[in-house]
């Protein structure tokens, strides 16, 4: 597949390595995913796209080059038609590089404290949490590890390497602190070959989606397997930007949990953090158990029922003001929106109809939950809860034309609020039909276009707005065929949307 | 202690208290602005975006205030109008007013405004209100008695707040209010009962006094001295909280607030009268000791457990100190049981890792981080570099361990493996690093021709060391203008044209740790006078400038006769700030380097 549209967006890399080529204004340049590290010196900080630039040589000055990349080979062609090749080494947790290019790998200028160091095995360049060593398994490394005393780091590392008998062959390694270097076991071929495999295995992982769409599939996959993020101890999350960013969180793995056909897989994402608002884990829940991937033996009702519940009680003793009625937002960020919602021009805290519609589902499942595990009283207790609930928000924040928010402590009523205000279309058939079309009326392929919107879609399915529904997966599809996907948790929803309405 | 009239200021100390996590510093730019901030993740005074400024209100308007602080409380005094700040290690603090309001005004220490703040509201049973900062955690503040509003204006093309004010305002009638601001990651900690404000002033003073307790008393007319840095240490003092399991030490409070592993082992050294803490301040890094290797990671915070990185093995030199001066019975038996294993694997991993490749355990480094010295010429030839420094740790750690080992009830027969190693190291060091005036690092084989301080810490083996090598380090460190300077030992000599008083550590600054290596080395050497020599110069400079890290002996390089670089303050720097690090070097030089 070719991830060449995504190159200067998410880079060439692996699921399972820290690796990442990016490309900046056609450069190409080598980084490691950030990883968190104690201290106060700025180990490792640098203004530059990445940590060494990948320049391909002729008579010793920089060639002009194109290269054309797949998710398992990068493939670099100077003008002069000498190559070099780029794939990951997984169970190494190298990238490979292999030519017959001259190659220079240039740090362009020098990162905060970094510390380079040539052995007769290899290259050592430490900055911060960035360790490369760099060995020739073909070929000649020439590299100046000189230390800079007074500025506390080494010179620009500026990697030369040359082929012997016309090919070079290079592993970068990221190498953790003391770990000896892992053997190299398969050839670049076989780590090329086997890179596609698990792709193509990762994409057949998640949900199916008309077979018409397999290519969009195949591009919303790319950068959900891309940016995996291990967490050490088994645990794996996905980020939003593998190569700038960590941030992920129980929103988002929510999200991301309702595209996998694996139950242990979903589950897993579903419970990787702690559930936070907006509580999207209860509709993730709710999928986990329409589909039947929730079995008793394993403890998994259990767990999840324990997670919801913690999030349901945060909402009933912390976000409401007397423990009976409709739950406030404290802050705008427990929205799961990066700008300031509308409803919070009345003030805060805010009483707002997206919170509460995901409450009401919350509260649904944990009775399903409860039940499931023969807790009855429990049972009959959420469910009661998810009634009321539903009544409030009727009653409360409806206004005849759409919901609104209200500031909990006075009652002025917000405006609505572009995106949020329709957020309560995901309790389906809950709703009155007046409602469901009122709200249909303004939900749109722009409305839903991000990761939190698409649930609005689902909603619609879930109201018996069906051709509406399956209109805006489409026109979402078309959109990622014709413009790729920024987010893997867009993607990831989009495909749930798919799978959910065209299926 | 600190204030507008006092010897020093809050402008280079920041005020705070052993279990919280916040701090109130001076504005270096604004003197006469107190600010307050915490330390939970580690980010410097200088570029954290979480900064209040605190206001003294007379009438609702802010009036220019003088302060005053002590380990008790900080008071900021207006024409008689007074507020008054006291910390508690229960993750809130009080403040109460007569007279006088409190605003707190959340700003950028880079020009940011008010964008730490993700929110702030009231909570729906009247108690207070919440604010969240992100990383920085949450503050919840209450008015016990007076008044209380918040001001915050969200600016919505910028999404963030352009301003957050808290005020606490005096009761009409009697003048006076009283607040606690909580502050906490996720939920509100409990606190137990609001005592009243003077008792938590006085148990303030009473805890500190306890603590002052762990020293022993400093030699003759250095009594002020030492109280400041028993403070240091003490306010620098965490709680069991986030990554820190155990209490330990921060670095500084408000600039690199995280702990250094091997600061533990320095702070151990002088708490002389409590030999119990100082085992546990040695023994708490190894909770985050690597079990496949054996290293014991570098530095934490509480909001970043230790991971990578690593410092010196100091842990034998402390210990091989204390064992000296108070000696072993500290350690019981099943201490050394618990413990051995655990410093044979750092000792072990030194060697196996670290090894210079010459099948003993001569051990070179690959960074300068891992000598502690981060800019010392004995690296300027690069890596890896054979260095003497870390052998002498290296040869003190190994007899430890054997000690620990003759202690154990299991290892015993471990002893005498661990001293022949001690023995050979020892031997390798004389003979191969000794040039016959200095000891010596080596890149490739190649002496490095350096004339850094640290090519005579070393003398920390005391008499294990040959007369001849112990009398001329002792004639080097002595004879005036090469390192010996009028405030102590610089570290890097004056005749050096590498020597540098700018943005540096230990390429020429006179700082704190190596004068207490040196002159404890010295001393262990049968070189009392020149060591006590040495610590008063270091100390009586202490005593005039404060606790800081690192001093410029001069205006001018010796060498050149070139006017001094100077650091452009303020900046997060060693030479800058006061340190506990430099406390607890004062602390051992004072109540044991300088005879009483």
């Amino acid at each position: 597949m070719d991830i060449k549209p995504v190159m200067s967006l998410f880079g060439f890399g692996h699921r399972r390595t820290r690796h990442i080529i990016i490309d900046r204004e056609g450069e190409l340049w080598l980084k490691l995913a950030p990883a968190p590290q104690g201290g106060f010196l700025p180990m490792g900080a640098t203004p530059l796209p990445g940590t060494l630039r990948v320049e391909p040589l002729e008579d010793g000055k920089v060639e002009p080059f194109s290269y054309s990349a797949s998710e398992s080979l990068l493939k670099l062609v100077t003008d002069s038609g000498k190559t070099a090749e780029f794939t990951v080494d997984g169970d190494a947790r190298a990238l490979r590089i292999k030519g017959n290019a001259p190659i220079r790998l240039n740090g362009v200028s020098s990162a905060s404290f970094v510390t380079t160091s040539k052995t007769e095995t290899g290259v050592l360049i430490s900055a911060g949490t960035t360790r490369y060593f760099i060995a020739a398994k073909k070929g000649s490394i020439v590299f100046d590890d000189t230390y800079i005393l007074n500025k506390f780091r080494s010179v620009t590392p500026v990697l030369d390497v040359f082929p012997d008998e016309g090919e070079f062959e290079l592993c970068a390694f990221d190498i953790a602190e003391d770990m000896p270097l892992p053997a190299i076991t398969n050839t670049f071929e076989e780590c090329a070959s086997e890179n596609g495999a698990e792709f193509k295995a990762f994409v057949d992982s998640l949900v199916d989606i008309p077979s018409e769409y397999g290519d969009v599939k195949e591009r919303i996959a790319y950068p959900i397997w891309l940016c995996h993020r291990d967490l050490g101890r088994g645990a794996e999350v996905i980020v939003t930007n593998k190569y700038d960013s960590v941030m992920s969180g129980s929103r988002l793995m929510s999200i991301a949990s309702m595209a996998f056909k694996d139950a242990k897989t979903a589950i897993g994402m579903l419970l990787a953090y702690p559930v936070e608002l907006p509580p999207i884990a209860g509709i993730a829940a709710a999928r986990l158990i329409e589909e039947n991937m929730l079995c008793d033996s394993r403890g998994e009702i259990y767990k999840v029922y324990a997670a919801l519940e913690a999030a349901a009680s945060k909402c009933v003793k912390e976000r409401t003001a007397d423990r009976e009625g409709l739950c406030f937002n404290a802050y705008r960020f427990e929205s799961g929106l990066k700008r300031s919602p509308e409803f919070f021009k009345v003030g805060e805290p805010v009483i707002t109809p997206d919170l509460n519609a995901y409450h009401v589902i919350l509260c649904e499942v944990l009775g399903k939950l409860a039940n499931m595990e023969y807790d009855m009283g429990a049972g009959k207790k959420w469910e009661a809860r998810s009634k009321v609930l539903m009544s409030k928000v009727i009653a409360e924040l409806w206004d005849g034309d759409d919901f609104i928010g209200k500031n909990a402590y006075t009652g002025d009523a917000s405006k609505p609020d572009e995106l949020l205000s329709l957020m309560p279309v995901i309790l389906g058939k809950r709703l009155p039909r007046e409602i469901i079309l009122k709200l249909a009326a303004k939900i749109n392929p722009q409305v839903t276009d991000s990761a939190m919107g698409l649930l609005l879609a689902g909603g619609l399915f879930d109201a018996g707005e069906e051709d509406a529904a399956k209109s805006i997966a489409r026109t979402a599809l078309e959109e990622v065929r014709d413009n790729g996907i920024g987010c893997p948790f867009h993607g990831a929803s989009l495909l749930a949307l798919a799978h959910k309405v065209l299926m | 202690m600190f204030g507008t009239y006092e010897k020093y200021n809050l402008v280079r100390c920041s005020f705070a208290r052993c279990g919280s996590n916040t701090y109130i510093a001076e504005d270096f730019y604004r003197q006469g602005l107190l600010r307050l901030g915490n330390n939970w993740t580690g980010i410097s005074l200088n570029i954290s975006d979480f900064m209040f400024d605190i206001r003294l209100l007379i009438n609702g308007a802010p009036a220019k205030y003088t302060y005053f602080a002590d380990e008790g409380s900080l008071k900021l005094d207006a024409r008689g109008a007074e507020l008054e700040f006291a910390l508690t290690d229960r993750s809130h603090f009080r403040v109460r007013g007569r007279g006088a309001g409190l605003r707190l005004e959340l700003r950028s220490a880079s020009g940011k405004g008010a964008r730490a703040c993700r929110g702030l509201y009231a909570l729906a049973d009247g108690s207070g209100w919440e604010g969240d900062f992100a990383n920085f955690g949450k503050l919840f503040f209450r008015a016990i008695s007076g008044n209380f509003s918040v001001s915050t204006v969200f600016d919505d093309d910028k999404n963030e707040y352009s301003l957050v004010r808290i005020d606490f305002m005096p009761d009409a009638i009697t003048g006076e209010f009283e607040a606690a601001v909580h502050d906490y990651r996720d939920h509100i900690l409990p606190y137990g009962e609001y005592e009243d404000f003077d008792k938590l002033v006085s148990d303030n003073r009473a805890d500190f006094a306890r603590f002052s307790e762990i020293y022993r008393n400093p030699a003759p007319g250095y009594e002020e001295l030492a109280k400041y840095a028993r403070w240091v240490v003490w306010s620098h003092r965490t709680k069991a909280i986030g990554c820190f399991k155990e209490p330990q030490i921060l670095f500084q409070n408000a600039w690199s607030c995280s702990a250094a592993p091997w600061q533990q082992s320095y702070n151990a050294m002088a708490m002389l009268s409590d030999p119990a803490e100082a085992w546990r301040m040695i023994c708490v890094v190894f909770s985050n000791q690597d079990p496949r290797t054996g290293r014991v990671p570098g530095f934490m915070s509480y909001a970043n457990p230790a991971t990578s990185g690593l410092q010196p093995a100091f842990q034998g030199f402390a210990l091989d100190f204390l064992f000296r001066t108070i000696g072993d019975s500290f350690i019981s038996e099943s201490e050394a049981e618990r413990m051995y294993p655990k410093l044979a694997a750092w000792a072990n991993y030194w060697t196996t890792y670290h090894s210079a490749g010459f099948g003993d355990d001569v051990l070179a480094l690959h960074s300068t981080h891992e000598s502690g010295w981060d800019d010392s010429s004995l690296f300027q030839d690069g890596f890896p570099a054979v260095d003497p420094c870390a052998m002498a740790f290296q040869i003190l750690l190994m007899e430890v361990i054997a000690r620990l080992a003759q202690k154990s009830s299991s290892y015993r027969q471990e002893h005498d493996g661990w001293m022949t190693r001690a023995k050979k190291l020892l031997d390798t060091l004389i003979s191969e690093y000794w040039d016959g005036e200095k000891f010596i690092a080596k890149v490739n084989g190649k002496p490095v021709d350096s004339l850094s301080l640290a090519n005579f810490q070393p003398i920390m083996l005391g008499k294990r060391l040959p007369p001849e090598i112990i009398d001329k380090v002792a004639e080097k460190l002595t004879a005036e203008g090469q390192w010996l300077t009028e405030i102590g030992l610089a570290s890097e000599s004056m005749l050096s044209e590498r020597a540098t008083f700018g943005v540096s550590f230990v390429c020429g600054r006179v700082a704190g740790p190596q004068n207490m290596i040196l002159t404890v080395g010295l001393q262990a050497a049968g070189k009392q006078k020149e060591a006590e020599m040495i610590a008063r110069r270091f100390c009586d400079h202490a005593a005039r400038e404060g606790i800081i890290l690192g001093y410029a002996p001069y205006n001018i390089y010796k060498a050149n006769g070139k006017t001094a670089d100077q650091q452009i303050p303020p900046i997060a720097t060693d030479g800058w700030t006061w340190s506990s690090w430099s406390a607890n070097c004062v602390l051992t030089m004072l109540t044991e380097v300088i005879a009483k």
